[in-house]
């Protein structure tokens, strides 16, 4: 089977963008992937479009074809992957799989969300709809206290403190200073988090990834296409994913995302890697909590030791295993079903030494969770 | 609205859910057991007795001006996960409490409330709450 390449990337900047909306940002992000890649548009084979909610958020469902259309695509197929804020890497692995197979040569992946056109509260209980319904929203359990539930047991049982919370929200911050496509580009404390507004005990303002619109893209293609287009592809090396019940009542253990250990095992597996051969890591924090959760499930620090590795600073860049140099969900944005197809962009330019924060890696790892972990997907990108 | 809460009453009212013959407890109904698979299930009511594993409490607004269901909920309320003295694990509001009143794990008892109503004249869901014991 062939190999699959990265040869092109685009991405838009993310934020509060109230002049764009969903195909502005989607083709904006196509364009520049395309361009990147020196790649025709009569090249591309098929699409696939990582989108959350696009019906919730902007009453329009059947992106896929309306953002193939608005991309000069048409006629080619063009497939919408949803699973809640995995549907980015999701989607890279739809691309992935059809590459593999030999069906295709080269196709593109975009994932895209526009957030903002409706109120906050109204996109709290959008996002409430990638948990369960039935037996968690309609009680009134929304998506921050859903990992609030998890923050607080991980504290209760490890001695997790709100400091070392806030800790990864002061790292990623940081790093999305130097990062021009970053949402939120501001240096702020440990006492700045935990002054913020509360949101859900013990989760504050300051601990949540923002509401943001934004598109990525990725251009991926065949050993033999990616080696006649570039002298500098990026290679998949393994792409995982894995399930869990979407309930977190249903699991038998609350201080970890068994899905991401699940994924995390075969991707290391299908690279016949090991954790210590990973440099970077680019993960899913849509919540601090949630970073702390995954360098644990991913299997770079044992359980319950998260808390002390990151107060340590061994997840800044420089540290031991630097996590999210883009400044990850927390600041650069998390426009759900964009933000994984933007990891792999990041990777792309990381591996490529055109990274804002160049952490000069032979090989990241990327996490992607769905929900409250219901979803994981991992991607492992070499040189 | 109405059609969705009359297939769930069997959990809402009763705290009914399945017994595998495998003797594995779910909540709420199963389809297939999550322990050995099979799908010969039969109903069990549980007691409504459990303790809190971690609980939150939320403060953000919940129902938007816009929406015709709303949450018969104060602002803050009480979010945990309780798990029952049979052995699985629910999600349920903590009423009749304050949170500094709230502890991990604390005894719990099921009580039967308004959980939210359809505008002003809709249709009323009632559910299961749970009160410190």
């Amino acid at each position: 089977m062939t190999r699959v390449a990265i040869i092109g990337a685009g991405m838009t900047a993310f934020g509060q963008l109230w002049e764009k909306g969903l195909i502005d940002l989607a083709v904006e992000a196509n364009n520049k992937a395309l361009e990147d890649a020196g790649i025709g548009r009569k090249q591309i084979q098929a699409l696939y479009c990582g989108n959350m909610s696009s019906g919730m958020f902007t009453k329009q469902e059947h992106v896929s074809s309306l953002i193939a259309g608005a991309s000069g695509l048409s006629p080619i197929p063009s497939t919408r992957i949803e699973a809640a804020c995995a549907s980015g890497s999701a989607a890279i692995r739809e691309g992935f799989l059809a590459i593999k197979s030999g069906l295709y040569d080269s196709v593109m992946v975009v994932g895209a969300e526009k957030m903002t056109d409706v109120s906050s509260t109204a996109s709290t209980r959008i996002l409430s709809a990638a948990s369960s319904q039935e037996f968690e929203a309609s009680i009134g359990a929304t998506f921050p206290g859903l990992y609030a539930l998890l923050a607080r047991l991980h504290m209760h049982r490890f001695g997790t403190t709100e400091e070392q919370l806030a800790g990864v929200a002061v790292k990623n911050h940081m790093n999305a200073l130097n990062n021009p496509y970053a949402h939120l580009r501001k240096k702020i404390s440990v006492e700045d988090v935990l002054r913020s507004q509360k949101i859900a005990d013990p989760i504050k303002l300051l601990d949540c990834a923002p509401v943001s619109d934004g598109a990525a893209t990725v251009i991926l293609a065949s050993e033999k296409t990616a080696k006649s287009l570039t002298d500098t592809p990026v290679w998949i090396e393994a792409s995982a994913q894995a399930s869990d019940t979407i309930s977190l009542h249903d699991r038998d253990d609350l201080t970890s995302l068994n899905a991401s250990a699940v994924a995390s095992r075969e991707a290391l597996r299908q690279a016949r890697l090991e954790n210590q051969d990973i440099d970077c890591l680019e993960l899913h924090d849509c919540f601090t909590i949630a970073e702390i959760l995954a360098i644990e499930d991913l299997g770079f620090v044992g359980k319950g030791k998260g808390g002390k590795f990151v107060e340590d600073g061994q997840t800044e860049i420089g540290g031991k295993i630097p996590v999210n140099p883009s400044g990850g969900l927390k600041a650069k944005g998390h426009p759900i079903g964009a933000s994984g197809v933007a990891q792999a962009v990041e990777s792309f330019w990381q591996l490529r030494g055109e990274a804002a924060n160049n952490t000069n890696p032979a090989r990241i790892m990327t996490h992607n969770v769905g929900g409250s972990g219901a979803t994981a997907v991992v991607h492992i990108f070499g040189r | 609205m109405t059609a969705s809460i009359w297939r769930n009453l069997n959990s809402f009212y009763n705290l009914i859910g399945s017994k595998c013959r495998c003797s594995e407890l779910h909540f709420p109904e199963a389809h297939v057991c999550r322990k050995c698979g099979s799908t010969a299930l039969t109903e069990h009511e549980f007691s409504g007795k459990g303790k809190i594993v971690t609980y939150t409490i939320i403060r953000q607004q919940y129902n938007d001006e816009t929406e015709s269901e709303k949450l018969m909920i104060g602002n803050p309320y009480i979010i945990a996960i309780v798990q029952l003295e049979e052995g699985p694990m629910i999600t349920a509001q903590i009423s009749d409490a304050n949170p500094e009143e709230v502890t991990m794990g604390a005894a719990v008892t099921s009580v039967f409330r308004k959980i939210s109503q359809d505008g002003e004249d809709g249709v009323i869901k009632y559910g299961y709450k749970f009160i410190l014991a």
